[in-house]
């Protein structure tokens, strides 16, 4: 039994993270993603909103591929050219999303699970971090997935 | 639900998307010299796409629905294996409801969507409504 001190011990999390637009990277526990792919061909979706890049064949089955850049806000500035742009193919219970990243990294790091209200995460983006950790790219913001599927889900 | 009934599409292109309508819920097809002597759907407009406007028209006439659909040019008939159509993916299925879309279909170039009669028989109600 820990005593003695208000701070607990940083948990030990296996993330993968990316880079989604030109100044953020964001970061997911490894448990939700099922698969990093290169590009796909998109079939656009009428009427949806700019997150939603379109419709991709992976796997053998149609799959949203989603820009969490605009959805977050995060846009203005040039994405670095040696970044590879991927699919990150993540699955929450029955929604199964491709996200757009570039510069992805799987790693083991310490979770800092404080970081929910810091200021430096945009408006749009705090209401789904989880915590943060630090990369060899820098820090990453880890982001509740099932959150952010939720708020980004198409309704109407 | 998505049901499959036929292995018979017929596809349409229109600008960057495909659409694709059961051939079994087809009752005739008609080109730009037979205009179609009834109200007519765009299905180019109802999914928010341009076409060009000098490209050939077809329109399909279709069991229990009374304007027809201008389904645009290039209209064609292919099979497809059942395995080849799929729901839509939930995270975007509202917006393809809404524009009378109910499933996908895996072509070898890409993907279609499949029109659905009782979507589109809603989407033509909202119209009218004042």
């Amino acid at each position: 039994m820990q005593t003695g001190s208000s701070s607990a011990a940083p948990t030990a999390v296996t993330v993968l993270s990316f880079a989604v637009g030109p100044r953020t990277r964001v970061a997911l526990l490894s448990r939700w993603v099922r698969e990093v792919l290169s590009p796909h061909a998109l079939t656009p979706v009428p009427g949806a909103p700019p997150h939603v890049s379109g419709i991709a064949q992976i796997g053998g089955r149609p799959v949203a591929v989603v820009d969490l850049a605009p959805f977050f806000g995060l846009t203005g500035g040039d994405v670095a050219v040696d970044d590879m742009p991927r699919l990150v193919l993540v699955q929450s219970g029955t929604m199964e999303v491709a996200l757009c990243g570039r510069s992805v990294l799987v790693e083991d790091l310490d979770l800092d699970e404080h970081a929910g209200g810091d200021q430096m995460f945009g408006e749009r983006l705090r209401p789904h971090v989880q915590g943060r950790v630090t990369t060899r790219r820098g820090i990453a913001v880890v982001l509740d997935l099932p959150s952010v599927l939720e708020a980004a889900r198409v309704r109407t | 639900m998505f049901v499959r009934r036929s292995r018979t599409f017929a596809l349409s292109r229109l600008d960057h998307v495909v659409v694709g309508l059961d051939a079994h819920e087809i009752v005739s097809l008609e080109g730009d010299d037979e205009p179609s002597p009834f109200e007519h759907l765009d299905i180019a407009a109802l999914i928010g796409v341009r076409v060009r406007d000098d490209a050939p028209r077809r329109f399909a006439r279709v069991r229990g629905l009374t304007p027809s659909l201008l389904l645009g040019s290039s209209v064609h008939l292919a099979d497809y294996d059942p395995e080849s159509c799929f729901p839509l993916p939930r995270f975007v299925a509202p917006a393809l409801r809404r524009r009378g879309i109910d499933g996908l279909l895996l072509l070898p170039d890409g993907l279609a969507y499949i029109l659905a009669m009782d979507l589109l028989s809603a989407s033509t109600a909202r119209k009218e409504e004042p």
